[in-house]
């Protein structure tokens, strides 16, 4: 039975000496929905990912994934799958060996993961390339090896940070279309972008953080609202992270 | 625009690409272990320099006494080979010629790259001793009086550096186009590079580089490089006309010439695709591993099998564990008279624990490089996790080092009593155990996160210095009472001082090492284990 809220945060807050990374961020995101974040470079939202995966420690604030507590690591990370900004792979293995050593990290029993990794190779068309070492793979494929690994367990929620990047269209479009069915099977799926037309596609929830502050939330059609009518949801997130509008400090 | 025009504009983008070229590799070494290096190195020189300009001195006096067209076609030689040997190795390994330019080349013509590279190449390597030269031919005119020599002994040393570093950038490139194109070439590169150094090293230390090089030398000797010799001399009436102008000649003609031959394999690097290990070499199979009939966990399982893997993959990242091997060349003289010191086992026990623990537990976390937000992320714990880095290390690390230790044993002389024997073969079981237990928290104390230059060319993530030189302490002082016990040596002087007998001093030496080594090394993989599953990016 999955909690109400598969992420929630109170106050949660980062800071780093003096520079306020992240400024008493409230989230409710229920599960089975898709979360866009988005934010300019540096606004604080890989520190946000960090913190909710548990691998920053906040400096106030709490936050809990899946019900457990971002503070005890050992019960939040069989809960999430993460991708960070850059896939995190080991060049000297081949595709396969690395999604086999993180699925045995994950203690999945070993034919179970192959089939499981197997279907997934296929699905991102990465199956005829799964024995070459990662060393050899474009950005694009690297990227896909990092999504797979990223979502092999089946995790209840899944940070997706920047996962289009180095993407093409074909690829992009099964990201976008495996994160709708991740939704559509109540996983839930935060994802930082910075290509709007993917949020707007299939985020339920856009938030959009400014210098470390969720300056708007809400669905993307409201956020468009805002923007004024006939605008998008580029015109929308230009308007809130306007530093005149926002209040640049 | 007139020819000239565009010669000198050419001429202005040569020298932007070399100046910039030597402030990027100035910044590059600024403040780091490599700078101090090399002002020891230029220190050192200097010194060498200085004499040397003496020796021309000399020589310039003893012009029309002693025959010096021979020594001046030796030192003309010499100094070629010098020039070309360290720029060949330079390049060799990466450095002087970049394997990758297309920022360059998308800006400059093809020429002009490489006359830049190659400007600063000869800049680097000859522009420390280029003072000392010019030095040296002053004072070797004054010795001899005459003014003609200074300008011809110069000319002759600058060409002489110059034709060298070139041909040694060529001789560096051919390596490098050879690795590029050979895929066998390509996969055991670090085994012939160690195989290379170890020769090397060996050559060093077992005196026989002059009964190398004269073979080398005679040969150059004898090529038009020896003709500049010839030349140096003319102005005092010792050189071969016909060689002198020979000489002129191969400045002329062949140092541009020799610079064309480098610009085409550069190209050779630049356009084309270079081979790589692509596949998965050897098995990818992972089996079962009992550890004393105890299966253990699949996620431990994967770690070992993983470790092994990049291991076997990229040696080179685990090149540093073969540095105190060195310091057993002159030791290798005796095995090659197929005599093995009676000290031999132990330091082998000793330094085999030591690989052993430095191999695959001194950085637990960096070693994780980009990985480690999966590993953290993932349920698998800081002891599942420490634990089997620990058994990749020793089960490759123990029975290695115990099978050398033993077989070194049998063969020891003086022999070994079967007590000694014993004692060696406990003391390599110990000891392993004991190395990577402190390791891995010595590791996790001082870990290391951003790579660091493995070769001149690759970079990788390696354990600190901290961690090495607490683990080397730590280590080091846990093995003394067994090494101190099974090193004959030792074990006399001990047992003399204590007054008890061999077998009481091998059980006392190598128990309190292991009661030692059980203690620090509980203490250390506690502690390794809760920084590891603490471990935050704060």
């Amino acid at each position: 039975m999955p909690s109400p809220n598969a992420i929630r945060a109170e106050a949660l807050t980062k800071r780093y000496g003096s520079t306020m990374a992240v400024d008493g961020l409230d989230l409710s995101i229920p599960s089975g929905t898709v979360y866009g974040f988005l934010g300019p470079n540096g606004a604080g939202k890989t520190t946000t990912i960090r913190m909710l995966v548990s691998l920053l420690r906040p400096t106030s604030g709490t936050a809990a994934i899946d019900g457990q507590p971002i503070t005890d690591r050992d019960r939040v990370t069989p809960r999430l799958g993460y991708l960070p900004e850059s896939p995190p792979l080991y060049e000297e293995l081949t595709g396969r060996e690395q999604l086999e050593y993180v699925a045995g990290l994950r203690d999945i029993p070993d034919d179970h993961a192959t089939g499981r990794i197997d279907e997934l190779l296929e699905l991102f068309s990465l199956a005829s390339d799964a024995n070459d070492r990662i060393s050899t793979y474009s950005k694009g494929m690297k990227q896909k090896a990092g999504i797979i690994q990223a979502i092999v367990h089946d995790p209840p929620v899944v940070f997706l940070d920047e996962p289009t990047s180095g993407l093409d269209p074909r690829a992009a479009r099964t990201v976008r279309d495996t994160i709708a069915d991740l939704a559509a099977g109540e996983t839930t799926v935060f994802l930082s972008t910075h290509i709007l037309p993917v949020v707007d596609e299939i985020a339920d929830t856009v938030g959009v953080l400014y210098d470390g502050d969720l300056v708007a939330e809400g669905p993307p059609e409201n956020l468009k609202q805002r923007a004024g009518s006939g605008g998008s949801l580029e015109d929308a997130f230009l308007a809130v992270t306007d530093a005149d509008l926002v209040g640049e400090p | 625009m007139s020819r000239s025009a565009t010669l000198s504009r050419s001429a202005t983008r040569v020298y932007r690409i070399a100046r910039t070229e030597l402030v990027h590799r100035k910044r590059s070494i600024e403040g780091s272990s490599q700078a101090i290096g090399l002002v020891i190195a230029g220190l050192f020189g200097s010194m060498i320099g200085l004499g040397s300009i003496g020796g021309l001195f000399v020589a310039g006096r003893s012009v029309g006494d002693a025959a010096v067209l021979g020594p001046a076609r030796t030192v003309g030689a010499g100094l070629f080979g010098m020039a070309a040997a360290f720029a060949a190795v330079r390049v060799a390994q990466g450095l002087g010629l970049p394997s990758d330019a297309d920022g360059l080349l998308t800006t400059v013509p093809h020429r002009e790259a490489v006359a830049g590279y190659l400007l600063t190449e000869s800049i680097v390597l000859l522009g420390v001793p280029a003072p000392f030269v010019i030095l040296g031919a002053v004072v070797f005119g004054i010795g001899a009086g005459s003014v003609a020599s200074v300008v011809l002994v110069a000319f002759a040393a600058l060409s002489l550096g110059v034709l060298g570093v070139l041909c040694g950038v060529g001789v560096g490139a051919v390596v490098r186009v050879l690795v590029a194109r050979s895929p066998v070439l390509a996969r055991f590169r670090a085994a012939v590079g160690a195989v290379l150094m170890l020769a090397y090293f060996w050559v060093l230390f077992n005196g026989s580089a002059e009964s190398v090089l004269e073979p080398f030398l005679t040969v150059v000797r004898a090529s038009p490089v020896g003709w500049y010799g010839d030349l140096g001399l003319l102005a005092v009436g010792e050189g071969d006309l016909l060689r002198a102008i020979g000489a002129v000649g191969v400045t002329l003609v062949g140092i541009p010439a020799v610079g064309k031959g480098c610009g085409l394999l550069a190209g050779q690097l630049w356009y084309r695709r270079s081979v790589a290990p692509s596949v998965a070499s050897g098995s990818s199979e992972m089996g079962d591993v009992p550890i004393a009939g105890v299966r253990i966990s699949r996620p431990m399982r994967h770690v070992i099998h993983k470790t092994w893997l990049r291991a076997r993959r990229a040696p080179l990242r685990l090149m540093y564990i073969a540095y105190p091997l060195f310091l057993l060349v002159p030791t290798l003289e005796d095995v090659t008279r197929l005599s093995v010191p009676a000290y031999l086992p132990g330091v082998i026990a000793f330094y085999g624990a030591w690989a052993t623990g430095a191999a695959f537990t001194l950085n637990p976390i960096g070693d994780e490089e980009a990985v480690l937000p999966v590993t953290l992320t993932s349920p698998v714990g800081g002891r599942s996790v420490v634990g089997a880095l620990c058994l990749a290390g020793l089960l490759i690390g123990l029975p290695a080092t115990v099978v050398a230790a033993v077989l070194t044993s049998v063969v020891a002389s003086p022999p070994l009593s079967v007590g000694m024997l014993v004692g060696v073969a406990v003391t390599a079981v110990v000891l392993p155990v004991t190395a990577t237990t402190i390791a891995v928290g010595a590791g996790t104390a001082f870990p290391r996160l951003e790579p660091a230059s493995i070769t001149h060319s690759r970079e990788a993530v390696v354990p600190s210095a901290f961690a090495f030189a607490l683990f080397s302490l730590v280590f080091g002082l846990v093995s003394v009472p067994a090494l101190l016990a099974v090193v004959p040596a030792t074990h006399s002087a001990v047992s003399n001082v204590v007054g008890v007998g061999t077998h009481t001093l091998l059980v006392g030496g190598i128990g309190l090492t292991a009661v030692l080594g059980a203690v620090a090394g509980s203490i250390a993989f506690s502690y390794a284990v809760t920084a590891f599953d603490e471990y935050y990016y704060d």
